[in-house]
């Protein structure tokens, strides 16, 4: 099986030296990125500077952009959340600080999307709804599992530590939780509808 | 034995495998096209985790400060580029050997060489003399366009607004960065996606003004085979606010007031 073509992919317009795509792909996933990054390092001029190295990266690279590789949102996110891990590493946080890194942000309130493609935006809106709706489904503790990993940068190992479970019992848990999601999701059109935005 | 890779797909998507546990999914997946899309699917649930997130706006600065460093950065490339090539070209050149060659000639000549030999070696130092020649007008034209691309960079980096045109129906692909530095009454626009003009047309950027006066033109620009333009703005009117500016099709080399569609537009 191949992805299918995003019709409306930027990426390949920047790695062609297209400046102008870079404010397109700024004004599509700058809020979905910044809310990511303020999660990770709980903290507005961090999470403001790895922004922009994110982008910078993102202009840079944008040649290495795979779509037969996930989505344009999820190779941004994933750099973002490189770089914001890096940074949380070297930052050698203090053990109340990584307690707390987690919840800072609420996850309710309005959403404010900034692109000013209305259609896009609904769409955006919409995939979060729906992530969040199979998010729910989820037993509190693979959702844990999921924030220690994915959030914090912990790994397996330290996740097991932390939890004072045996590395197995993590391991299994998280693949569960990533399995139900993804069974979820293709039930919900989301990949396809994700390879759109 | 997909299943265990399945396993490490949902582990590394999530940034839980392991190095030993990533390369091997990575050497399975380079020839298992199951797994691979597994791991597509896996990164896009990832992906999820942050799109599920209140979406948080960054600081209103932050998109002006960004596509100024991009802009900077590509005019950097172009320059590296640019240089590089004409370094190559120049030391594929030999720039200084015509004048060896013409010392060689002249002591050839002394101690009586024959006349077939000296009029080879005189037209070798022709050519090599024409060579220098062409390679001093390139410099001189590196060095114009350096001064162009500094008086770029300059407006771009100092420019107090940063806003984008958008186009119009038919040209609803095309858009444009606008950096506008006010203090030096001075503009870099930065085009994509336009139609290539032909040579009987010119596109024409206007300065809509704030004050119900007609527009007034800004400069005419050539859109290159990919679609794209730039144009440098100077000496913009000080006494005249400015609403936004607008491009249009005209005869070659613009008109004195618009009188095609606008193409596309945005306001300051
Ligand atoms: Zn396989």
């Amino acid at each position: 099986m191949t992805m299918p073509a995003n019709p409306t992919a930027i990426l390949p317009a920047i790695a062609a030296g297209d400046t102008v795509a870079v404010a397109e792909l700024y004004d599509r996933h700058g809020s979905t990125l910044y809310a990511l990054l303020l999660k990770i390092l709980g903290d507005r001029p961090d999470a403001q500077e790895v922004l922009q190295e994110t982008f910078l990266t993102a202009w840079r690279r944008a040649g290495d952009f795979d779509p037969g590789r996930g989505s344009e949102i999820a190779w941004l996110v994933s750099i973002a959340r490189n770089r914001a891990i890096d940074r949380l590493r070297s930052r050698n946080l203090r053990s109340v600080r990584e307690e707390e890194a987690g919840r800072e942000i609420p996850m309710a309130g309005p959403s404010v999307v900034s692109s000013g493609d209305a259609e896009r935006g609904a769409m955006l809106g919409q995939l979060r709804t729906r992530m969040r709706s199979a998010l729910a489904e989820l037993p509190e503790a693979q959702k844990s599992v999921l924030e220690l990993a994915y959030f914090q940068g912990l790994s397996q190992t330290e996740i097991a530590e932390k939890l004072g479970e045996p590395l197995g019992t993590i391991k299994t848990r998280t693949q569960l939780a990533m399995k139900k999601l993804r069974e979820k999701l293709k039930d919900l059109g989301w990949f396809d509808d994700a390879r759109r935005i | 034995m997909h299943e265990e890779f399945n396993d490490l797909a949902a582990l590394e998507a999530i940034g839980g495998a392991t190095q030993d546990e990533a390369r091997r999914l990575e050497e399975h997946c380079a020839d298992c096209d199951a797994c691979d899309d597994a791991l597509a699917e896996y990164r896009d649930t990832a992906a999820g985790l942050a799109i599920a997130l209140d979406p948080a706006q960054p600081r209103r600065d932050a998109r002006n400060t960004l596509l100024r460093q991009i802009e900077t950065d590509a005019v950097a490339d172009s320059i590296v580029a640019e240089v590089s090539e004409n370094a190559e070209a120049a030391s594929r050149r030999r720039i200084p050997s015509w004048w060896f060659a013409a010392a060689a000639l002249f002591f050839l000549a002394l101690f009586g060489w024959s006349e077939l030999r000296l009029r080879a070696l005189r037209e070798e130092i022709h050519l090599l003399q024409h060579e220098k020649d062409e390679i001093a007008a390139l410099n001189m034209r590196l060095s114009g366009e350096m001064q162009a691309v500094q008086e770029r960079l300059d407006t771009v980096r100092s420019a107090s607004q940063v806003f984008r045109l958008a186009g119009s129906a038919d040209t609803s692909r095309a858009s444009a960065n606008v950096f506008m530095d006010g203090s030096q009454r001075r503009a870099v626009v930065i085009f994509t996606n336009l139609e290539k003009n032909d040579a009987a047309h010119s596109y024409q950027l206007w300065i809509i003004r704030g004050d119900s006066q007609p527009p007034m033109s800004a400069g005419v620009f050539d859109a290159d085979d990919a679609g794209r333009a730039e144009l440098q703005v100077k000496d913009m009117p000080v006494d005249v606010p400015i609403a936004g500016l607008a491009v249009t099709l005209e005869p070659r080399g613009g008109l004195s007031s618009p009188s095609g569609t606008i193409l596309m537009q945005g306001k300051a």
